[in-house]
């Protein structure tokens, strides 16, 4: 019980975090339709092109345009997620290492990992409660969409797709405490990210060769496979077993990221002052 | 065993030599040299539970770069360092919940909140409870006038407001350590004193120990018993500042005005005492030195009064600046 207790209370305090950059977020206005704009235009062309490939009730890899104009709209959301992943992560503490912040983080009884974590949390809060519900209202009441076959697994395992980019995300704003100009690494990341998680096309209709190598790697557990537990896809079984996965590959990521980060502490020098 | 403990303490950084233009920028690419910069070389020293350490030198001394070893942030390239039992970069964590640190030159808080936002948020992290710091509050508003300043977004104070909420962060906490460098940059006279006075209060009060690193030395001379000067990564002095100055500037200078124009190998004669140094400062004024040990100021004053017709004159004590700069020229004592 004091246990738990004691645990709470640091619990809120990381919550803190998540509400700062949640109230941050909320102050940029111009910014937030802008950015909503944009998105809902990717959805859009999508959706016309999947409505152009898939006319006249055809399917490829068992999916239907009703299939695609419900998987196009929940990647569309989940690409804010993932920019706000790699903004509020890597580039953060790329930035934060930069401009000496990460000093002041670190003379802190606070877990910079779970400080970082936490505030990127709070951005995805406001991208799924303002830009996400937009789109996603604006896309049902226009085009429709299929709610989720069984909601509370598919929650769960979106939840563990974050968990997992979260990890992957810290480990590249790790590499930029060591390489000097990191745009290039920052931006290819998020590239093939969006690529390999299946935010694009759905992963199976890449040639097979390229599937069974991204059934090694943990990119399709970050977005495809929460979005075949939405539509349906997945068994009882297979969905207990991909839920598992995508634990194990959260944790080791992350506990890599926790080992690395003192690593990278120790041989920290610090610029000025 | 002291409170801080620092052993055979080194640290070189290693920095990647660019060369310069094109071909340089293209040679770079392939082969990379690097140039090592002994910050701090094998010092020792230990702090008593209590005590206010000074802690003084030249500009890139390895000041900053002790503070920052001390506080877990950097880790020494040889050597070894505790502070309260704990090994500040490998337990810093543990560490840091015990330690208040100021680094004037860069901000503690958290750049896009308001600062008393800041500061709850620091008080729910080191678990300070609620009265204490409603408490502490008040006390910070009367000796930093922190009070106007609470609800403005850190990144929009001046630097001397910032400093003030910064001093103010960092002892939220009634840390049992504290490490101060440069932590008055910036600030006013009024509320430099201010500082100096609460301080030197919780030093008093609480028995705080605290490491100040600073250039302007009379912080030094009003809150520090002992000091360290540090020169080229070395430390060259360990002792009471004020002791040494007793010992060290002996040089004493008297400034005499006159009324009628100044004739020093007139003065000389009337005066009659070896040993003196006469140095005209202009037609009417001269300045006199003398080691205070061999001769007394009381009888050159005498002597002065009885012999010439002085408009004024002034005794000049020598500054601790003085003291330092000597101690800087000559590396050790
Ligand atoms: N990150 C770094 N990389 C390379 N060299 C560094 C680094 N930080 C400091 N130095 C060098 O180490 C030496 C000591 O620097 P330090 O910051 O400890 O000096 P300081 O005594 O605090 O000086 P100041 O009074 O100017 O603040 C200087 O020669 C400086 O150039
Ligand atoms: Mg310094």
């Amino acid at each position: 019980m004091a246990h738990f207790r004691k645990f709470w209370i640091r619990f809120r305090i990381y919550t803190r975090f998540s509400k700062i950059r949640f109230i941050d977020r909320l102050s940029y206005r111009a910014h937030f339709f802008l950015v909503l704009t944009e998105y809902l235009l990717i959805i859009i062309v999508n959706y016309f092109l999947w409505k152009a490939i898939l006319a006249d009730g055809r399917t490829i890899r068992g999916y239907t345009l009703e299939d695609m104009v419900t998987y196009v709209a929940i990647a569309g959301v989940f690409r804010f997620i993932i920019n706000e992943l790699s903004g509020g992560i890597s580039r953060e503490m790329s930035g934060q290492y930069h401009s000496g912040e990460l000093i002041m983080n670190l003379l802190k009884p606070v877990s910079y990992q779970l400080y970082i974590y936490f505030r990127a949390f709070g951005g995805i809060l406001f991208q799924l409660l303002f830009r996400g519900a937009t789109v996603l209202t604006i896309w049902a009441l226009w085009v429709g969409l299929t709610p989720p076959d069984s909601p509370v697994p598919f929650i769960m395992s979106l939840i563990f797709g974050v968990l997992i980019y979260a990890g992957i995300a810290f480990l590249v704003g790790l590499t930029t405490f060591h390489i000097e100009n990191n745009a290039g690494v920052l931006f290819a990341t998020t590239a093939s990210i969006e690529l390999l998680s299946g935010t694009l096309i759905p992963l199976v209709m890449f040639p097979s060769w390229m599937v069974s190598i991204l059934d090694y790697l943990p990119f399709k557990m970050i977005f495809y496979i929460p979005m075949q537990i939405y539509l349906g896809r997945l068994g009882v079984e297979e969905t207990v077993s991909a839920l598992t996965v995508q634990v194990i590959w959260a944790s080791t990521l992350s506990i890599a990221g926790f080992f690395l980060f003192k690593t990278s502490v120790r041989k920290l020098t610090i610029q000025g002052g | 065993m002291a409170l801080i403990e620092v052993q055979n303490l080194t640290k070189s950084y290693k920095t990647f030599k660019r060369k310069e233009g094109l071909k340089g920028a293209f040679i770079n690419l392939f082969r990379r040299e690097y140039e090592f910069v002994q910050a701090v070389d094998n010092i020792n020293f230990h702090v008593e539970q209590g005590e206010i350490l000074g802690y003084i030198g030249p500009n890139g001394a390895g000041k900053s770069t002790t503070i920052k070893i001390l506080t877990g942030i950097l880790t020494p390239t040889d050597g070894k360092v505790t502070v309260n039992g704990l090994v500040p970069y490998k337990q810093r964590q543990q560490h840091v919940k015990n330690i208040g640190v100021v680094f004037g030159q860069r901000t503690q808080l958290w750049w896009d909140i308001a600062v008393i936002e800041a500061f709850t948020l620091l008080r729910d992290i080191y678990e300070v409870s609620k009265t204490d710091f409603q408490e502490q509050l008040k006390k910070f508003d009367e000796v930093l006038g922190i009070g106007p300043l609470l609800h403005i977004p850190v990144r929009k104070l001046s630097l001397g407001q910032r400093v003030r909420c910064d001093i103010a962060a960092s002892l939220l906490h009634n840390p049992p350590v504290v490490f101060l460098d440069e932590p008055t940059i910036g600030l006013d006279v009024a509320v430099k004193s201010n500082i100096r006075e609460f301080i030197k209060e919780m030093n008093a009060s609480l028995g705080t120990t605290m490491i100040l690193t600073t250039h302007d030395l009379s912080d030094i001379e009003y809150l520090c018993q002992r000091s360290l000067i540090i020169d080229q990564g070395k430390i060259i002095f360990d002792g009471d500042l004020q002791k040494a100055k007793d010992e060290l500037a002996r040089e004493r200078k008297i400034q005499v005005d006159l009324y009628e124009r100044v004739d020093i190998d007139g003065i000389r004669e009337q005066l009659k005492i070896a040993k003196l140094e006469f140095t005209r400062r202009n037609d009417y004024s001269l300045t006199i030195s003398f080691d205070k040990d061999e001769i007394s100021a009381i009888d050159i004053i005498q002597k002065i009064l009885d012999h010439l017709h002085p408009r004024d004159i002034k005794i000049e004590e020598p500054t601790i600046e003085t003291v330092v700069k000597e101690i800087y020229q000559k590396k050790s004592f």
